[in-house]
């Protein structure tokens, strides 16, 4: 049997990662000329590598569709395509997204995650806080110690609002979303007030199960990142 | 009345003896049968009103939207007239006490008539039917989850508040059937009448609430064909269609195997039911051959000669099955009765119109086919042998011999295919005995080759013993290969019921099944966790870390190359097959087994991982995970976990007991390779009383506000309830079985002594002591019966791995006590009943013995 990993993307089991960490996770389609500080980091076409790393759950992982209809694909593309010419850098989106995951995953993740010096970070959590009933006060102390983790590594920030079902109750939806508006003032983060803008109950954009997006679903995301990201990156 | 009809009752009067004893021998055997069909029948009811009451309907159509009235059109219309409809509405919300104490919870919206199966049980009202309950559909009443008296601090009579409603707590739900589609539900529940469900404004635009119609169709039809037919009519991918057989599947597998293992018993008894009766009429005919021999060459034809016997056994099977039916309809209640207790439900066993059905026909025409060979010894009758010095006439074979066996192999066959419910159990077990018997009959040959040989110069009784079972090889054969198959048979079951009895963890003592899943458990929590809950006097169990991978490659391929889409896919089996791939999976990491895991094919992973290696990790996969990837020992996969690509290689396939509720993994590392990496921790708690359980997650949800806990007691309930249905059949059908075999092994080696009377009786003539025949009848039967149970119960042994593999998903369990058990039995029994048998001919003056023959 062929190995199927190219020779530069030898594959490390994690206890190595103290050593390795940083090689390993820079790896993707492009190669990797130093692993230390981001500005130094240039891709093939010799233009300077920008990671974005994107913290989230099932929506961000893509569950349902293929890894290349999932939004940070679409808009990894999307942002090489259009903006990539006039900021002159090359993005990269790395997928952070796990699914079911909650807040307080994040914490336990945001750590392992910023050892890869991200140029710019998007939480996008919440979804299965609210879809749990988790108290919204833990779930507000999680984010914040996202935001505050990011910050101490210098890290910029874009939060992702979301919004939960109206069938789990008019004052648990409001506190719910009030939750992000507060943390992006508090931390004077820029915000998307909701990542399933237009998607969100729309049946067209959704799988059958009416959580999920389907890929056109996804295309809507990916258009509502965009924007806020091209907002706040330039 | 016909020559033949009344030469076959002169036969009857005549051989009172062998028709007592061959009536007896099949009644036993039927009464095995009908009993064995009878709780088929039975069980098959008592399996399908669980899984009826899982779904609380014979067929539900679940969406989260309303249908249209397109779909409404096309799915009704597959329904039959008659067919009841109601509707349900089910969704997660978050509901406030009448303190603002607020908690996510299901709640349950039922029309009036919910469930059609099952009941509720109250704690003020007790047990409640759908349609007893019509308060809750009158006013703004609300029935709780007992737990959510403390967690929401409302007792009963108090307010809570669902969306933009307030619904007086009424009473409290200690048990509940119907929509369940999960093995563990996130939230307690509460149910409301959906007369108020507008009031509560929670369902706008956006909403995730599931749309249920329930359906109670006429008896006779078809939920499963309807289903489909429903299925067809609607394209959308959001409207599911569920019959009872499918919402049952969570305990799928073990129906299935419930129903395949019931359906061999069945056919087991069938099988022993005949092997005796077939043995009695071989040995009988044999005796009667002389007889005929006479009548034709006195100008009987032998087609008279035939008759004669065709129309005996048809009346012996009728006078069989008679008592069989009497006997079977008093003792079937008493049966229901004394196993009341073991059973978690009262069970209703009758026998049904089919089961009378089977009983005469096998009663008559198994016992026709059984003969054909023995017939077809008079149908080749000559006289002319009877001038023959010791000649068995007829009895010697041609090449078209074989011929004679095919219409009992192949109404065996047919009853295997119409007693069992599946098509390849039934080929299995036809192919298996027949492969069996073969092997029996070669193996008995060349014993019989070697003991002519082997003891030339043992001592006399020894000598005497060998001697008489090679002088006689017919006899010894049929003895040999009777006695053989009984064995096989009658081990077959208990070792299946031992094996299953391992898959579905029936030693694990209930107790300590899990009572609370925590999950989503933070990796700097775990400390104090463990100890709040050591405090509390609650141990946690089964702590194990939980770790989130994405596949990218599977055997080198990268994985959405590898799985396809679903379209591809021609059929529903292999549109599930390929949604069991996900590319973002559980794992975890030890490097040891559960009491629920087993290692199928390849080895241990390694308990730890070289840092400096460049060798990929070892992982374990789940066999049916593994299957569902087409993966084999040595294949590899490339995993990333948190961002980080992992090459793993499959070093073994493990079978995991999903009803062990312990947490397992599709794929578990090594060691040493993902310590670091991001992950939660899940563990269990069990040994809860109810009050216990609703103090620890009270504790546990103000402690830990960020670990969600599962409550896996109450949904797992049905699924342990099949379980222990399953168990205690599998015990009472094992029990019946070793009782119907051992009836028949004694008509065998009674039979066998029977027909050694006269050579006895000949040694007791020249002299020989009453010591010495009796040693000598011990050693021939011991003999007989140990070279038959050694046999028989490895050929037991290796039938019933073929059946594991095949059938029962590889699940099987070598019990060793279990043949040795039988086979000490086997050869107890055949020495104790030669002895019976004989005792009186020993005792007998020779003279008296003359007289007789």
């Amino acid at each position: 049997m062929t190995n199927p990993t190219p020779p530069n993307r030898r594959k490390t089991p994690l206890l190595s990662l103290g050593v390795s960490f940083l090689l390993l996770f820079a790896c993707g389609e492009s190669k990797p000329t130093e692993t230390n500080g981001r500005n130094a980091r240039q891709t093939e076409n010799q233009l300077p590598l920008f990671r974005i790393l994107i913290l989230g759950d099932s929506l961000t992982e893509g569950y349902g569709v293929s890894e290349s209809e999932a939004y940070p694909s679409l808009l990894e593309k999307k942002l090489n395509k259009e903006l990539s010419p006039k900021t002159k850098v090359h993005y990269k989106i790395v997928n952070g997204g796990i699914s079911g995951a909650t807040t307080s995953g994040g914490v336990s993740r945001i750590e392992w995650f910023l050892q890869s010096k991200p140029d710019y970070l998007l939480v996008a959590l919440g979804g299965n806080d609210g879809l749990r009933g988790i108290s919204l006060d833990e779930m507000k102390k999680n984010i914040d110690r996202i935001l505050q983790a990011a910050k101490e590594n210098d890290i910029p920030v874009m939060l992702a609002g979301m919004k939960i079902p109206p069938n789990y109750g008019p004052e648990y939806s409001l506190a719910f979303t009030q939750v992000f508006e507060k943390l992006a003032h508090v931390h004077e983060v820029p915000l998307i007030p909701f990542l399933l803008e237009g998607v969100g109950g729309n049946p067209k954009l959704n799988l059958p199960d009416r959580i999920h997006p389907n890929p056109l679903g996804h295309q809507a995301i990916c258009q509502t990142v965009y924007k806020s990201l091209v907002a706040n990156l330039n | 009345m016909s020559f033949a009809f009344r030469n076959a009752w002169r036969e009857i009067r005549n051989s009172r003896s062998f028709c007592l004893f061959y009536v007896v021998n099949l009644a036993f055997g039927l009464v095995g049968f009908l009993t064995v069909d009878s709780f088929k029948h039975s069980l098959d009811e008592k399996v399908r009103a669980e899984s009826k009451m899982m779904l609380g309907a014979d067929l539900a159509i679940r969406a989260r939207r309303d249908l249209t009235p397109e779909e409404k059109k096309q799915a009704f219309g597959q329904l039959p007239e008659g067919t009841e409809k109601i509707e349900v509405t089910d969704f997660f919300s978050m509901v406030a006490g009448p303190g603002g104490r607020s908690r996510l919870v299901k709640i349950v919206a039922m029309d009036e008539g919910f469930p059609f199966y099952g009941s509720f049980k109250l704690k003020l009202e007790g047990a409640v039917q759908g349609s007893d309950k019509k308060l809750l559909h009158e006013r703004k009443f609300a029935w709780i989850y007992p737990e959510l008296e403390s967690q929401l601090e409302a007792g009963l009579g108090d307010e809570i508040t669902i969306g933009e409603s307030t619904f007086r707590v009424s009473d409290l739900i200690t048990k509940d059937n119907g929509l369940q589609f999960q093995s563990a539900e996130l939230a307690p529940k509460v149910f409301i009448g959906k007369a108020f469900l507008k009031e509560t404004n929670l369902l706008l635009l956006g909403n995730t609430a599931f749309r249920n119609h329930l359906f109670k169709l006429p008896p006779g039809n078809d939920p499963a064909q309807i289903e489909q037919a429903i299925d067809q009519a609607i394209s959308s991918p959001e409207v599911r269609v569920y019959s009872h057989q499918k919402a049952g599947e969570r305990a799928g597998r073990l129906l299935q195997y419930l129903g395949d293992f019931l359906s061999l018993v069945s056919l087991v008894a069938l099988f022993l039911a005949t092997l005796g009766s077939g043995y009695l009429f071989h040995s009988f005919l044999t005796k009667r051959t002389l007889d005929v021999a006479i009548l034709v060459s006195l100008g009987a034809t032998r087609r008279k000669a035939i008759s004669t016997y065709l129309i005996q056994l048809g009346l012996l099977g009728l006078i069989a099955a008679i008592p069989s039916l009497v006997a079977a309809f008093f003792f079937l209640p008493l049966l229901s009765a004394a196993i009341s207790g073991i059973a978690s439900d009262e069970i209703e066993v009758f026998i049904s119109p089919q089961s009378i059905f089977m009983a005469f026909l096998v009663a008559v025409f198994a016992g026709w086919t059984i003969a054909l060979p023995c017939l077809r010894k008079l149908a080749r009758l000559n006289p002319i042998a009877l001038f023959q010095e010791a000649a068995q006439p007829g009895s010697q074979g041609t090449r078209w011999t074989f011929l004679f066996f095919l219409p009992g192999i192949v109404g065996f066959w047919g009853l295997t295919v119409l007693q069992s419910d599946s098509w390849k159990l039934a080929n299995l077990f036809f192919v298996a005995l027949l492969v069996s018997a073969v092997i029996l009959y070669l193996l008995g040959m060349l014993g019989l080759m070697i003991l002519k040989r082997a003891f030339g110069k043992s001592n006399l009784a020894l000598r005497f013993a060998s001697r008489s079972l090679a002088r006689n090889p017919s006899s010894s054969i049929t003895g040999f290969l009777a006695l053989g198959v009984g064995v096989l048979l009658l081990s077959l079951i208990p070792q299946f019921q031992y094996s299953l009895e391992n898959e579905i963890g029936i030693n694990q003592p209930e107790s300590k099944l899990p009572k609370l899943f925590l999950f989503n458990i933070q990796e700097n929590d775990v400390e104090s966790l463990v100890q709040v809950l050591a405090s509390e006097n609650k141990p946690l169990q089964n702590l194990t870390p939980w770790v989130r991978g994405k596949l990218l490659s599977v055997k080198g391929r990268k994985y959405e190359d590898y799985v396809g889409k679903d379209e591809e896919f021609a059929n529903s089996d292999d549109q599930r097959r390929n949604r069991f791939r996900r590319r973002g999976f559980n794992l975890s990491y030890r490097d040891r087994l559960l009491e629920s895991e087993e290692i199928l094919d390849g080895r241990m992973v390694a308990s730890s991982y070289d840092s400096n290696s460049t060798r990929p990790a070892e992982i374990s996969v789940e066999q049916k995970y593994a299957e569902s990837l087409d993966l084999e020992l040595g294949d590899q996969l490339e995993i990333e976990v948190g961002g980080v690509p992992i090459l793993t290689e499959v070093v073994n396939l493990r079978r995991v007991r999903w009803t062990s509720f312990q947490p397992n993994f599709f794929v578990q590392m090594q060691p040493g390779v993902l310590e670091m990496a991001p992950k939660t921790f899940i563990g269990t708690l069990s040994d809860l009383t109810q009050k216990e359980k609703e103090e620890v997650q009270d504790l546990l949800v103000g402690k830990f506000p960020s670990m969600s806990i599962l409550d896996v007691e109450r949904t797992g309930q049905g699924i342990l309830s099949v379980v222990k249905q399953m168990t205690w059949a599998l015990q009472v059908m094992a029990a019946l079985s070793i009782f119907a075999g051992l009836i028949i092994l004694f008509c065998v080696s009674r039979e066998k002594a029977y027909k050694q009377r006269q050579e006895l009786n000949l040694q007791k003539v020249l002299g020989a002591s009453f010591n010495h025949l009796r040693n000598q009848v011990r050693l021939e039967f011991g003999m007989l019966g140990l070279a038959a149970s050694i046999v028989g119960a490895s050929l037991s042994t290796l039938v019933s791995y073929v059946f594991s593999e095949i059938i029962f998903d590889r699940v099987w369990s070598f019990y060793w006590p279990l043949p040795v058990g039988i086979s000490l039995i086997v050869v107890t029994l055949s020495i104790l009943t030669a002895e019976i048998a004989t005792r009186k001919t020993l005792r007998l003056k020779p003279s008296i013995l003359l007289q007789e023959s």
